[in-house]
């Protein structure tokens, strides 16, 4: 293998303070319990060495910081990690549940709150809840935790990921979840993969087949690209004229033809398009500036990517920066992906998930990715023809 | 005039940059970039300092006129009043 002295520089952190959950959500990626905790013979970290670390990641150059869990709120020292990391001078985001905000954690977020936090949801009632949660109760709690985060002055995201149970929620949540405020996001995980590193959820029981999955993607498409681009047509028709006169004119403008000489770092890929150089250990930025702590104490490309491993703890944390690339082992991609040019959500991360090697092919993910792609390619050929028509239209008009 | 109390000025990959914290955020929710002669007024100014005095310094660290100085300075110390980090003291 090529290798260059690439420089690598740990920017974004997380910090997973625990993988224990107060709720009991079927699809988990993360979650463990006491007793898989002992299987897996880990020990979770305890309030000095988060804080040691943190500022040993602090000193090495990291400027975005993910505090999450599990549940983060679920430890007793959470309100004395969090202070003592937000004064340090990181982007700090915080995922949480929402259902464990005390008046005692609200001190503290009020004292220094997050940049942003993100807040995953499960459901538009109590008996969503119970379903994916194993508590309804939970429900009114999130709903109560969502007021008070509210009131401070982080950037919102309501998070969602969508199994068979909580499916038919969607609208209603992203109601409520653009209801709180216009700068609130609401963002919606549409691929749910197997459980990592020892995470107890059955997941492929619960989540969405592709078909189901794709069929979900239809509607938010109609809903928030069909609907609004249709009514956006019909109400500004003058875009469709102005567009065709502007592809005439393109037509007519000289192609040039010649590729200039690559400047340093820039490479020519086989379509003949001259793109950055960009080199990884994925492809993504996972161990190359974004790395994450998982709760027994190990230095890991993503929070899904449990591969391989540093000791941060035991070494000191730029030591296990150093070394991690040295414990990769990247595969061949495998090859029934070989030549296919459909998008899709596999990395090596989600094939280390789906079949338990960073390059195993993940049959879900592709069935998936192919049904969405079908149905992309349908929806704009739709509104390629709406287009087509309405100009033909607009010039009997004219 | 100087700093309020809450922005902590970072060397992030050789590039200098502030990051709000504490209820600092509600006034600037993001980061700021600096470039050299910026973090140079910045490191001044969170000792509490006056507009003269940072001009002479800028004036002398970076070998430029007191009127290209002055304009420089007076440019920076409007866009962190702006964004409302600035006190006086």
């Amino acid at each position: 293998m090529e290798t260059k002295n690439v420089k690598r520089v740990p920017l974004n952190g997380t910090l997973e303070l625990t993988a224990r959950c107060n709720l009991r959500c079927k699809m988990c990626l993360i979650r463990v319990d006491e007793k898989r905790m002992t299987e897996l013979g880990g020990r979770e970290r305890t309030t000095k060495e988060w804080i040691q670390l943190a500022r040993e990641m602090f000193d090495a150059g990291t400027i975005g910081l993910l505090l999450t869990g599990g549940e983060p709120m679920l430890r007793g020292d959470f309100c004395q990690i969090y202070k003592a990391v937000a004064q340090m001078g990181f982007l700090l985001t915080l995922y949480t549940n929402a259902t464990l905000v005390t008046p005692e954690v609200m001190e503290v977020l009020k004292a220094y709150p997050p940049h942003s936090i993100g807040i995953t949801t499960y459901g538009a009632s109590p008996e969503t809840y119970e379903k994916v949660t194993g508590s309804a109760s939970a429900y009114n709690k999130m709903i109560e935790g969502v007021r008070r985060l509210r009131q401070l002055p982080s950037k919102l995201t309501i998070r969602t990921t969508l199994i068979k149970d909580n499916a038919n929620d969607l609208r209603k949540m992203s109601e409520w979840a653009f209801s709180i405020g216009r700068d609130v996001d609401f963002n919606v995980s549409r691929i749910v993969t197997k459980a990592v590193r020892g995470g107890i959820a059955e997941v492929e029981s619960c989540r969405l087949t592709a078909e189901e999955n794709v069929a979900m993607l239809r509607e938010r498409s109609k809903e928030f690209i069909m609907e609004p681009f249709s009514r956006f047509i019909k109400e500004h028709p003058e875009v469709i004229k102005k567009e065709k006169i502007k592809k005439e004119k393109i037509k007519k403008e000289k192609i040039p033809t010649t590729i200039f000489k690559n400047a340093d770092n820039d490479i020519t890929n086989p379509k003949g398009q001259t793109v950055k150089e960009k080199l990884t250990l994925y492809g993504c930025e996972a161990g190359m500036s974004a790395y994450t702590i998982t709760w027994d104490g190990k230095l890991i490309g993503c929070q899904m990517l449990g591969n391989c491993w540093t000791y941060p703890f035991e070494t000191g944390f730029m030591q296990a920066w150093k070394d991690y690339p040295k414990q990769v082992n990247l595969q061949p991609m495998p090859e029934q992906c070989k030549g296919c040019e459909i998008t899709c959500s596999a990395c090596p991360a989600t094939r280390q998930a789906e079949t338990g090697s960073i390059g195993g092919f993940p049959e879900y993910l592709c069935q998936e990715s192919k049904l969405a792609h079908a149905m992309e390619m349908k929806m704009i050929a739709e509104m390629q023809q709406f287009i087509e028509e309405k100009g033909r239209l607009e010039y009997e008009t004219i | 005039m100087r700093i309020k109390s809450g922005y902590i000025l970072r060397k992030i990959a050789g590039s200098d940059m502030v990051v709000p914290v504490g209820s600092n955020i509600a006034d600037f929710n993001g980061i700021i970039s600096l470039n050299e002669s910026a973090a140079f007024l910045w490191r001044h100014l969170t000792e509490g300092v006056e507009l003269p005095h940072l001009v002479t310094v800028l004036a002398e660290e970076y070998n430029i006129s007191k009127e290209q100085a002055q304009v420089d300075t007076e440019n920076f110390i409007e866009g962190l009043q702006q964004a409302n980090i600035l006190m006086e003291v």
